[in-house]
């Protein structure tokens, strides 16, 4: 029988918060397990700072500026929808084709819905979500002082964020669809997107300790109105008054789906259907959580937006942790070349001779800002270049860096001091 | 970078003429979506 396929994907997980890539706090306990009996990736970049444009290189095996979709929703324009109609193939449809039953644990929207059999059902956006969706009272909500946020919040009282699905919610529909199909014998593919770990991290118990860096000591260090209000208004979207309080909280999420990713894992290695089930974790992109004057997005192109765990089991082959650099494109050209499928001509390259030889692939990685205009960063594994043409944030208007950045991350791996400057 | 389109190649095909990521239909309700949200 062909191998059942498994994607987890952790929104905004970043390396930087897991024991696995040597955080001093273990968030991660199941993942690295996972990761020991795996090929494990420690030098995995996602092509996009932005879910729709990374979900899509990931189905595609295209980088953005080749599948259409550069621009996170809703800021894409006219011409990425036309692009993104010219794609020839959808990973999903494909597999589908090939008799695979196909599901979705996630509230997965537009185009990313293609080619599932089952997709769980999305809440319906509330009055406050439609309210705010509109370009004119974003703008308007970003220039005025927070109160009127406050006031618009307290009437329509509806938390922002709601939206997100519970990492044990998604997980316990997983375990009932894997049992589903087991009985029925047929080979299945589970998406699922955790979106616990995402910024406010709704409804996340954790310990809420004192901390250091408060509010109006970021605020003052912060030189544009615009973003100014907006980290006014992540402070009260999650209700807290530190840095360290949000950092907390964020560690707690990636506990909280680490402990369900233990489920499910238990499930499938209880029916052993490990044995012959391609599992994948990754993340859509990272997130900053002060770096580089980024507060709680994943706005811009440094390490902490596009450097990604990856994780794949590919059944009879052995772990080992791979230090080369890879990108989430070369996933799906992977699992296709596992499965002796026909050779897909993309921007992605398989993976299995690296796996097998441990010959590079690549010598740089691309990485395209979905929240801005247009920029990018390119990537070896000890220089970053970052090129910004129109780098203006479209969630808090700030400029996230300079038109041209250099980094030697060799001395520096923080990013800080743009060496192009000096030139 | 190179924009090149794996879509220009025939022969790379997989999806038929039915199966578009995004239908004709979508895509326009989405302008319609963006335009209403004033993004487009």
């Amino acid at each position: 029988m062909k191998p059942n396929i498994v994607i987890v994907l952790i929104d905004a997980l970043r390396p930087k918060n897991l024991s696995l890539f040597g955080y001093n706090k273990e968030t991660d306990k199941n993942i690295k397990k996972i990761a020991s009996e795996s090929l494990f990736f420690s030098q995995h970049f996602s092509t996009s700072n932005s879910t729709y444009p990374s979900l899509t290189s990931l189905f595609t095996s295209q980088y953005p500026n080749t599948h259409g979709v550069i621009h996170q929703y809703p800021y894409m324009n006219k011409k990425e929808f036309e692009d993104l109609r010219k794609n020839k193939f959808w990973f999903p449809i494909y597999l589908k084709k090939l008799g695979y039953n196909t599901f979705s644990m996630t509230p997965l929207f537009l185009w990313l819905k293609k080619g599932f059999d089952y997709v769980k059902q999305m809440p319906k956006p509330g009055l406050y979500r439609k309210i705010t969706d509109n370009k004119i009272i974003k703008k308007i909500l970003l220039r005025f002082p927070n109160f009127l946020y406050s006031f618009l919040k307290k009437i329509i009282k509806r938390n922002p964020s709601s939206d997100f699905s519970k990492s044990k919610e998604i997980i316990d529909s997983a375990l009932f669809k894997i049992k589903e199909a087991q009985k029925r014998q047929e080979p299945f593919f589970l998406f699922m997107h955790l979106e616990y770990t995402h910024f406010p991290y709704p409804r996340v118990k954790f310990q809420k300790t004192k901390g250091k860096i408060g509010k109006n000591e970021i605020l003052k260090n912060i030189k544009t109105q615009s973003q100014k209000e907006y980290i006014k208004k992540r402070f009260e979207d999650i209700n807290l008054d530190y840095l360290e309080q949000i950092k907390t909280k964020y560690d707690s999420a990636i506990k909280e789906t680490d402990e369900q990713i233990g489920r499910l894992y238990s499930l499938l290695r209880k029916t052993k259907l490990w044995d012959n089930t391609i599992f994948i974790l990754l993340a859509d992109h990272g997130d900053s959580l002060g770096e580089h004057g980024i507060y709680f997005s994943h706005a811009g192109v440094y390490d902490e937006t596009t450097h990604t765990p990856l994780i794949m089991h590919l059944p009879k082959i052995k772990p080992q942790k791979i230090n080369e650099l890879v990108q989430n494109i070369d996933i799906i050209p992977t699992i296709l070349e596992y499965m002796g499928e026909k050779k897909l001509k993309s921007d992605g390259k398989s993976l299995i001779p690296l796996i097998k030889n441990g010959k590079p692939l690549r010598s740089k990685v691309l990485s395209f800002d979905g929240l801005c205009n247009d920029r990018k960063g390119i990537r070896t594994k000890n220089k970053k270049s970052i090129i910004s043409k129109s780098g203006k944030c479209f969630l808090c208007g700030a400029e996230h860096g300079e038109e041209k950045e250099e980094y030697d991350l060799k001395k520096d791996p923080g990013e800080l001091k743009n060496l192009y400057l000096k030139k | 970078m190179e924009n090149k389109n794996i879509n220009e190649d025939k022969e790379n095909g997989f999806l038929e003429e039915d199966e578009e990521i995004l239908s004709e239909k979508e895509e326009k309700e989405l302008k319609e979506k963006l335009k209403s949200m004033g993004y487009l």
